[in-house]
């Protein structure tokens, strides 16, 4: 088989390619093959992913809420804050569920201003999706790009970017979060920069120790000697070795921003013209709702905070097995 | 006929000691040097095209900085490295890309040199996407087949962990293959292979060298292994290329006493065999520290005693083993003090515990009295003094000059050993650190 392709000495095996007429293989088509690869590789994570039923009812609750934050014009009964009135003209205030013996069919009854509790959570959804998932991307997205540049240079390169992480995590999460969105206005984007700007710490440290041991590796050295520009070795020998790990802080800082709007929305600093669960707790305390008994008004937003992250903790902690091989049984 | 593809002229490598800020900022006000480990420290040689060069030696010698110097995963310290006469600092962008085309290099452990997220195709392919060179598919199957995996479609999607040891290897290899390089290091390219695979990719090897017409530097730690596939054969030790020459010459007639000893060390299949072997005592020496000299003295079997000196060669070595010892701090006299029974200031039952412990060998005369003069100075406590009065004596050429990699009167052909035994074949001005030294040249 070999002597057939095996020339005199010297002479390329092949250089007979650049001849014009020879015989030519059909060329792979670069994308095709790309995506074929990816897509093996999305269905063996998705496999291993799976084993885990905690796992699937995360994926399952996740996209609930997705389907909710979508379709929330459509199925909301109303406006999110569309003051409601009852038949006899007055404001429908403190209404109950009309499963619990209220009047005027609402759902999840009424706020003592006279809003439907239901319609807020559902518009509450997509605050939360908005932000988490929004958060979750920049984080991993710019503490994976500072880790890598900052692991794969080294030197000052490193020392300036890592100093810059020391004096980040030097910032107390909440504090500090409030008197950026103080200082910039309460909305929802001022908010989510906030949480970008003080979350991408952690993951860039994380990469960072990554990139630092993987750019020893022989196979960077070998991408080099092959002629391989820094920039080729980050994105095609780096990254990909990184991305798990830049999944599995993704998934995590969606379940930290979502709390984060929550903890801010609560203390009075939300996006007056957006509901978000978070405000939606804030005005059940302002208004006592506890001392009411109106547990309908605080518990379902309350509910829905945890179940989101709490997915997001366990899909992150899915992906810790794909990341960690030795944590699979 | 023959071009010369690659010249290494004085070639020195040293790595910085990794210190803390503190120790770096003292010593910036104080105004010392850094330590560095001298990991090559002038090596020479040149390649000619289709040429195959291994570079011999024991872990930690230099040989694999040495190789990845050559294809510019370092940058020298000192020294230059040409490739077809141009240097490779000073190259251009362009003609830095052809070399990054030219000169490839196969690692020892292929499961640490395959990217683990890449497939066999594009593991192959990138070097060709890189250099922006067409016909990729056609490229990468000939690369493949050439390299045994047949048939080559099916390895196209298959990921590193897929593959066994010895495809793995096959697979570094035709990655290093698919630019059509002429020249390639090998650094270890089997040893991390299981035995019963090696024969299979080292035929590949050499059926590589012979159908690329290639220049190879294999570096190995296996003198079997370079016998078998190289022209010629270098023995590095610390940093310093000590014999060089034709591979069989060097191996049937080895001149230099390191060589010897590492020629003595590869067994032979036969029980009965009968050999005078050179086994070396002692530890490697230090690479940042490095000693003056000739750096194999401090376990050379065949140190020289100086002019005018009666002695016998094992009493001679004990007493340089001492002095070097003592020198650099291996042999505490304040400890041995310490160990005494009874009285720690009785002198001659200091001198009788260091007799016991270092010297075996009976020595007479004037040789006997100024070993016991030392010994006399050190239990007095002087360490300085007592190493002087042992230098006055036993100093040997083997400390004082530097021997370089050069042509010897006293051995044929065209070798080069770093030896005081022979005679330099051009009176060459040997200096303290043999820098200047002429090369090994031809």
């Amino acid at each position: 088989m070999c002597a057939q392709i095996s020339q005199s000495d010297g002479e390329s095996i092949f250089a007979d390619l650049d001849d014009e007429g020879s015989e030519r293989e059909e060329e792979i088509s670069p994308r095709k093959r790309q995506l074929r690869l990816y897509r093996r590789a999305l269905g063996e994570q998705w496999r291993v992913l799976s084993q885990d039923n905690l796992v699937v009812a995360s994926v399952i609750t996740l996209l609930f809420f997705i389907t909710m934050a979508i379709t929330a014009p459509f199925v909301a009964p109303y406006g999110q804050t569309e003051r409601l009135t009852a038949d006899d003209g007055t404001i429908a205030q403190w209404e109950q569920p009309f499963w619990y013996g209220g009047e005027g069919g609402y759902v999840l009854g009424t706020t003592a201003e006279g809003y439907d509790l239901f319609s807020q959570l559902l518009y509450g959804s997509r605050a939360a999706l908005l932000v988490g998932l929004l958060a979750a991307v920049f984080v991993a997205g710019i503490g994976t790009m500072v880790g890598l540049v900052s692991g794969y240079y080294g030197g000052r390169v490193d020392d300036a970017l890592m100093r810059l992480v020391d004096f980040m995590y030097g910032l107390p999460l909440l504090p500090t979060v409030i008197l950026l969105v103080a200082l910039a206005g309460p909305s929802l984007v001022n908010l989510i920069l906030a949480i970008i700007v003080l979350q991408w710490r952690t993951t860039a440290r994380v990469i960072r120790s990554q990139a630092l041991s993987l750019r020893e590796r022989p196979f960077v050295k070998a991408a080099k000697v092959a002629g391989a520009s820094d920039r080729h070795i980050i994105l095609k020998h780096l990254a990909p070795n990184v991305l798990p790990l830049t999944f599995l802080y993704g998934a995590f800082s969606i379940a930290w921003a979502i709390l984060t709007e929550a903890g801010v929305a609560f203390l009075g600093l939300g996006d007056p013209n957006h509901v978000s669960w978070g405000t939606m707790l804030q005005s059940a305390r302002s208004y006592n709702a506890l001392t009411h008994e109106a547990w309908w008004w605080f518990l379902p937003p309350g509910i829905c905070i945890a179940l989101v992250v709490i997915s997001g903790f366990l899909i992150g902690r899915g992906y810790e097995e794909i990341t960690n091989p030795e944590l699979q049984e | 006929m023959t071009e010369q593809i690659l010249e290494v002229d004085g070639l020195k490598k040293h790595f910085p000691v990794n210190e803390g800020w503190i120790a770096s900022m003292m010593r910036a006000v104080a105004g010392g040097e850094q330590d560095v480990v001298h990991a090559v420290d002038g090596v020479s040689f040149e390649l000619q095209e289709g040429e195959t060069l291994g570079l011999a030696g024991e872990s930690g010698c230099g040989k694999t900085t040495t190789g990845m110097s050559l294809v510019k995963l370092h940058d020298p310290t000192d020294g230059e490295i040409r490739y077809r006469g141009t240097s490779l600092e000073e190259m251009s962008g362009e003609e830095l890309d052809g070399f990054r085309q030219n000169a490839q290099m196969i690692f020892q452990d292929p499961f640490e040199s395959l990217n683990p997220r890449m497939t066999v195709y594009d593991t192959i392919a990138e070097p060709l996407r890189i250099h922006d060179i067409g016909n990729e598919t056609a490229r990468v199957k000939r690369a493949l087949e050439f390299a045994e995996l047949q048939p080559a479609e099916q390895y196209f999607d298959d990921y590193p962990h897929e593959l066994s040891g010895g495809q793995r290897q096959r697979l570094a290899i035709a990655r290093a293959l698919v630019l059509d390089p002429d020249f390639i290091v090998a650094d270890e390219p089997v040893s991390m292979l299981d035995v019963s695979l090696r024969a299979g990719v080292l035929s590949l090897l050499e059926r590589m060298t012979d159908e690329f017409g290639l220049s190879v530097v294999y570096i190995s730690h296996d003198l079997s292994l370079l016998r078998h596939m190289c022209d010629r054969i270098a023995i590095m030790y610390m940093g310093r290329i000590v014999e060089i020459g034709d591979t069989e010459d060097v191996i049937s007639n080895p001149q230099h006493p390191y060589t010897k000893s590492l020629i003595d060390a590869v067994p032979v299949p036969d029980p009965t065999a009968d050999r005078d072997r050179v086994e070396l005592s002692g530890e490697v020496g230090d690479a940042v520290e490095v000693p003056t000299g000739c750096r194999f003295r401090g376990r050379c079997p065949s140190i020289i005693p100086p002019d005018g000196i009666e002695i016998d060669q094992a009493a001679f070595r004990e007493i340089s083993s001492f002095r070097y010892r003592l020198e650099d701090g291996t042999i505490d006299p304040a400890s041995i003090r310490e160990d005494l029974d009874g009285d720690r200031s009785d002198t001659a039952a200091f001198k009788r515990k260091l007799r016991e412990k270092h010297f075996t060998h009976e020595l007479a005369g004037a040789n006997e009295a100024t070993v016991d003069d030392a010994l006399e100075t050190l239990a007095s406590g002087d360490t300085e003094a007592a190493l002087e009065t042992l230098a006055d004596r036993f100093a040997t050429v083997c400390e004082r000059d530097d021997p370089a990699a050069e042509p010897r009167v006293e051995i044929p052909d065209d070798r080069g050993v770093a030896c005081h035994l022979y005679e330099p074949e051009t009176p060459a001005e040997t200096t303290a650190t043999g820098e200047d030294a002429a090369p090994a040249d031809d």
